[in-house]
């Protein structure tokens, strides 16, 4: 339970006084109560546009990383026998997952790809995860052969047998990935750190982390003045609460894949 | 963690920077659009040549900017405006044609830096941008990709622009010279002034105490705040003195830090000073730093400093404040900003500041600062090199001290009072002593009533706020806590520093060498080791003989051999 406490500080920090939060005086219920910083918060333009950013983001990258994995990890759940050569695929996956470009290679490939500025320069770099990917290989190689082969005989072509018996039967390890995908996407604010240039298209982890960072090397007298004037705790705090809602609301719904896996009982041997 | 992970970041990118920056110089091709044709037209010529002249095209340009939280201000009439369309924008648009075009844009300080390294590392750097320390400038320069301003500065810096510059007596236009040729316009950072010691005077009357001159006052008043508990926190919470542990001194106009103690004795760490006989030596290193060293960890023992300053971080040591846990800090002269909060939770909360300890003759010495951090500079090829002067000029001398527009001059007003910059390039041009400047003027137009001898619009609008901050009080209203961190600041303070006796020692030196970058992060370490342990008691002052030993050996003496010769070299 004690690892709630931070939650709720935040949350009484976000309905505190400024000058009270400031203080450091709010533990678990707020100090002079107000709504000011979500009405404030209600008025930011900028933060629903990051927030719709962010929407379309999980959205489109969901079903990227969706599809890809799927198609990866289904032929290389399969024995070497079925598909010649899945080892050395197999290398070249857990190779990649282990050497990346590096931070400049990967973003000079984005920017000759025209890509900088777009919502794809967050999605496509990291179109494979390959953590995801050997997850969810494990979990095709976890079926029986017994299933695969049964529909082989009654005609089933490879792709009726993973989109009709393999993902049916992998339903809790495909919501789990699923769901990291999810929290992934939603929480990156590296990647348009770097690839986003326009500061409005800024996803609403990139947005909050602009706020909420202790701006450092700032040597010049009037803008050390400005930052010390500024005085924001609660309304980002506000800001934090709002944008970790949508990940809290999703959890119940993915609940109940997690209960039991359907393979039990689909064989009997 | 985050913080390492952006460091190395840094450093990869400083490095890559350096392998491809040759690679992509012949990528900068110039298109020369109106440039040629309209050389020889005499209004062409003439917005070429002079400050505030006009272009008789619009003139468009690339820029990278720091970015503005536009948010701010929905609700007022500028609601929609953005980067490209703003009070400035429209301003520079207005009176010179020139428009800007966002290449790239981040939040001030690392993130900035860190787009500017990838704008360079891609081969595409915008118009105008500002770089954000002198080894990427000086890297461009070697590289030539930046433009030669020298002409530029001759023909289209107005005059107020130069004399702005001429007040820090050549130190900063000097930063920015190679081989005789002006390769960007730098920042001017203006005095931060002496360390000010902001001190609770309620707490102080409730006591009976005196205002502090030497080192034995500040800790007498220290004392009795630990022991008598003026605040009511209970006995034994009331925290001493406020100090910064990152950095315990050295930063110019350091937040929480013990500059005025160690000048006191007359050491000045983390500064590349003078010896006397023309040497540069690190002043952390010092024999001066031992007995003020001792002194510290002597009133920390004592309790009259923090106890628990090694683990606090920024929002913890201002919660001590706003909170009331404590009632003393050694700051700046905007200190009163800090503070502000604390008059919303505690009405009769007082905060005076003091320029102490004043050593026997009523003096304090500061050390000063960097005076140019940051550089405006111009892609070579990019037709019209005086841009960059032309927008300095508008943006610190016309729109400063010779528009006269009450519609265009409340447009500005209203920016600032909602926090909005919005500017496309954020370096500031002002004199050396800004803060005190005009602080006679200014007394008189509020004691008088009359402001017409104000000669600034910065001065004409902050008059109106301090204006109306007095009269508050003098009618018994409850004042603004921020309309008072103002006047505290720009009025108060900056009156009391004027009329202090202050001793400033420059720095010799603020940049770079060859092995800096390797051997820096590991002695600035040790440093700071050595300043907590030995605070805290965890060693004694002696260990300090110790730090000097090996801070030479890890590569302090290389180091302080290769800024000698920076120096002899310049």
């Amino acid at each position: 339970m004690s690892c709630l406490i931070p939650l709720v500080n935040l949350v009484a920090i976000s309905f505190s006084d400024n000058a009270a939060a400031s203080a450091n005086i709010v533990s678990i219920f707020p100090v002079n109560p107000t709504f000011s910083s979500y009405e404030k918060l209600l008025s930011d333009t900028q933060f629903w546009r990051s927030f719709m950013i962010s929407v379309e983001r999980v959205f489109f990258g969901l079903i990227v990383n969706m599809g890809l994995m799927i198609l990866t990890a289904y032929p290389l759940s399969k024995s070497s026998r079925q598909f010649r050569g899945q080892k050395v695929y197999m290398n070249l996956v857990i190779f990649a997952m282990l050497f990346s470009g590096g931070l400049i290679p990967t973003f000079m490939v984005v920017k000759e790809l025209h890509l900088l500025d777009s919502i794809w320069a967050l999605i496509l770099p990291g179109a494979v995860p390959i953590g995801n990917v050997i997850l969810l290989m494990n979990a095709f190689r976890a079926v029986p052969k017994s299933l695969e082969e049964a529909a082989t005989i009654d005609g089933a072509t490879q792709w009726r047998i993973l989109v009709r018996i393999y993902l049916p039967v992998v339903m809790p390890t495909l919501a789990t990935v699923m769901l990291f995908t999810i929290v992934a996407h939603w929480n990156d604010y590296f990647g348009a750190l770097v690839y986003i240039n326009k500061a409005s298209n800024y996803p609403l982890q990139t947005y909050i982390q602009q706020l909420s960072v202790e701006v450092q090397n700032i040597t010049d007298p009037q803008k050390l003045m400005e930052l010390a004037k500024v005085s924001d705790k609660t309304l980002n705090a506000a800001k934090i609460v709002v944008s970790t809602l949508p990940l809290l609301i999703i959890y119940p719904f993915m609940q109940k894949y997690f209960v039991s896996g359907i393979v039990v009982g689909s064989v009997k041997e | 963690m985050l913080l390492k992970t952006k460091r190395t970041f840094t450093i990869l990118l400083a490095t890559v920077l350096a392998v491809t920056v040759v690679g992509c110089s012949s990528t900068n091709n110039a298109n020369n659009d109106s440039a040629g044709t309209n050389a020889k037209d005499p209004a062409w010529v003439e917005a070429k040549t002079t400050p505030f002249g006009a272009f008789p095209e619009t003139v468009n340009y690339t820029v990278g900017q720091t970015a503005t939280n536009f948010t701010l201000l929905d609700g007022s009439p500028y609601e929609g405006d953005n980067a490209t369309n703003n009070v400035w924008t429209r301003y520079f648009k207005d009176k010179l044609n020139i428009q800007n075009s966002p290449k790239f844009e981040a939040n001030d300080g690392t993130d900035y830096s860190q787009k500017v390294s990838m704008a360079i590392v891609s081969g595409e750097i915008p118009d105008l941008m500002v770089v954000p320390d002198y080894a990427t400038l000086q890297q461009l320069y070697e590289n030539d990709l930046i433009a030669d301003l020298t002409d530029a500065y001759k023909n289209t810096a107005s005059d107020r622009i130069k004399e702005i510059y001429d007040s820090y007596g050549g130190r900063v236009l000097e930063n920015a010279t190679f081989d005789g040729k002006l390769m960007a316009i730098p920042t001017t950072e203006i005095s931060r002034g002496p360390g000010i010691l902001w001190l609770r005077k309620d707490w102080m009357d409730k006591l009976g105490l005196e205002d502090p001159k030497s080192m034995q006052d500040i800790e007498h008043i220290l004392t009795q705040f630990v022991e008598k508990d003026p605040g009511g926190n209970g006995a034994g919470k009331t925290v001493g003195l406020v100090v910064d542990n990152e950095n315990v001194a050295g930063v110019s106009g350091g937040q929480y830090s013990l500059n005025n103690i160690f000048s006191l004795y007359g050491a000045y760490p983390k500064q590349w000073i003078d010896n006397g006989s023309g040497q540069a030596v690190y002043g952390s290193v010092q024999p001066e730093m031992k007995p003020a060293l001792r002194k510290i960890a002597d009133m920390y023992k004592k309790g009259l400093i923090d106890r628990q300053l090694a683990v606090r971080t920024g929002d913890d040591r201002k919660a001590l404040l706003t909170s009331g846990k404590s009632g003393a800090f050694l700051d700046n002269w905007w200190g009163s900003w800090t503070v502000a909060d604390s008059l919303k939770l505690n009405p009769d909360a007082k905060w005076v500041p003091y320029v102490a300890p004043q050593s026997e003759d009523g003096s304090v010495t500061m050390f000063t600062g960097n005076p140019s951090s940051s550089y405006l500079v111009v892609r070579k090829g990019f037709e019209h090199p005086e841009l960059a002067t032309k927008m300095i000029s508008l943006q610190f001398d016309y729109q400063r001290y010779q528009e006269k527009d009450e519609k265009a001059l409340k447009q500005f007003a209203d920016y600032s009072s909602l926090t909005v910059g919005g500017y496309p390039i954020t370096i500031n041009v002002d004199y050396y002593d800004a803060f005190y400047r005009n602080v006679d003027i200014m007394k008189e137009a509020l004691a008088t009533g009359d402001p017409s001898k104000l000669v600034s619009n910065n001065d004409i609008s902050a008059y109106n706020s301090y204006k109306k901050f007095l009269d508050d009080e003098k009618s018994g209203a409850k004042p603004d806590s921020n309309a008072w961190a103002g006047y505290e600041s720009s009025i108060t303070t900056a009156n009391m520093v004027k009329e202090s006796n202050i001793k400033e020692v420059s720095p010799v030196f603020f940049g770079s060498t060859r092995s800096m970058p390797l051997k820096w992060p590991t002695l600035s370490k040790m440093e700071l080791e050595m300043y907590l342990k030995i605070i805290t008691g965890d060693q004694t002052p002696d260990a300090f003989d110790q730090f000097v030993v090996s801070w030479n050996k890890t590569g302090g003496e290389v180091i302080t051999k290769e800024v000698n010769e920076a120096i002899t070299s310049k």
